[in-house]
């Protein structure tokens, strides 16, 4: 009567593995990337309540798009060595093509930095025009650097 | 016996509803993709662009079951004997007449149509993780709107892989003198590309047609908006 004991370790053992996977990820770097893009895709969230839901907040439009330039400014060393490791949609090409990565980012920058500036204004077509352009290069990246 | 191609040579096979459909669906999965991947980032036609193609499936479900004869699954839909034996004869070279969808192609319909269901229902729960969320994403956890965006994103690649098929089907048909692709258009085939003594369809009234395209639309409208009562 050994066989059903065998059969339940190794049930047991596979749902423990399965468990394991499920809990939280641990990688610090991957932690607090994924926090950084949260923090980012929450301001294009609240940014897209305001600018097309018709939440009237004008004048927070500002405050979020300062926080998602600020956000890519404190993104510190978001791709270290090793951080490939744990859950992650992150490609390998990340850290063969560091020099796309570069211009990617240079992109998404820069296109924050003229979303700060629409909202500076008062011309709503101008801040739209920009929200979606940082849409876009946000999905440029994901579609060249992320798992899908 | 007369080699002119006059109309009366040529007999009904599929209907108007039938070929609506499938042009509809043609253009529908072609502006799907475009949509995605070069469209507006806030995706609203993707996912106009998605109901319609929910609704399209939705009909063409309906019209499996109450439409004219070679549009019914019942008639097209063959169990594994006829499927295998159609395939050995392809295989042989054979040039096999059928009238609807032949034995493998059945089975090829109900693939296609199978995932492109799967792709319309996902993609309501799916995220971009940018900005833009399927209506009925907050049903579910992140985890598995996580899952349902990426089982959205490969379903393409599934569907392409099932559309090569389908041309290539369509390819060797034609390879053999036999044109699949006009009867899509003008419903009508050559009677020497049919089996011997194949009666013409009796085509559904296109009231019916037009009442199971409101149905489907009543249904696709209800899924979604029901959970938000």
């Amino acid at each position: 009567m050994k066989k059903p004991i065998l059969a339940l370790v190794l049930a047991s053992m596979a749902a423990g593995t399965t468990l394991a996977a499920l809990a939280d990820e641990t990688n610090p770097a991957i932690v607090h990337r994924q926090g950084i893009y949260k923090t980012m895709a929450g301001h294009m969230t609240a940014m897209k309540s305001i600018l097309f839901l018709g939440f009237e907040a004008p004048q927070d439009l500002s405050f979020h798009a300062q926080g998602i330039l600020d956000s890519f400014m404190h993104m510190g060393n978001s791709y270290p060595p090793g951080s490939d490791k744990g859950e992650t949609k992150a490609k390998p090409e990340i850290w063969s093509q560091p020099e796309k990565v570069k211009q990617r980012a240079m992109d998404a920058v820069g296109a924050a930095k003229d979303l700060v500036a629409a909202t500076s204004g008062s011309d709503k077509k101008v801040m739209v025009t920009a929200f979606k352009t940082m849409g876009e290069k946000c999905k440029a990246c994901h579609d060249d650097f992320r798992k899908e | 016996m007369t080699t002119s191609a006059r109309s009366d040579d040529r007999v009904a096979v599929w209907d108007l509803p039938t070929r609506l459909f499938h042009w509809g669906l043609v253009l529908l999965v072609i502006s799907a993709v475009l949509s995605r991947n070069w469209g507006d980032s806030l995706l609203v036609w993707h996912m106009i662009n998605g109901y319609a193609l929910l609704v399209l499936l939705v009909f063409r479900i309906l019209w499996g079951i109450v439409g004219s004869s070679t549009a019914r699954f019942s008639s097209f839909v063959c169990g594994p004997g006829a499927v295998i034996a159609y395939l050995r004869g392809a295989l042989r070279g054979e040039h096999q007449l059928s009238v609807g969808h032949n034995p493998a192609g059945g089975w090829s319909v109900l693939a296609m149509l199978a995932v492109l269901t799967l792709q319309g229902v996902t993609g309501l729960f799916a995220s971009d993780d940018i900005l833009v969320k399927g209506p009925l994403a907050f049903l579910v956890s992140e985890r598995s709107v996580a899952l349902l965006s990426t089982l959205h994103r490969w379903g393409i690649l599934l569907l392409l892989g099932l559309v090569m098929f389908h041309l290539g089907a369509i390819a060797l048909y034609l390879s053999k003198g036999d044109n699949l692709i006009l009867p899509m258009i003008t419903g009508r085939k050559q009677r020497a590309q049919l089996p011997p003594n194949t009666p013409a369809i009796t085509p559904r009234s296109h009231g019916l047609a037009l009442a199971m395209l409101a149905l489907a639309a009543l249904l696709v409208w209800l899924g979604i908006a029901f959970w938000k009562w």
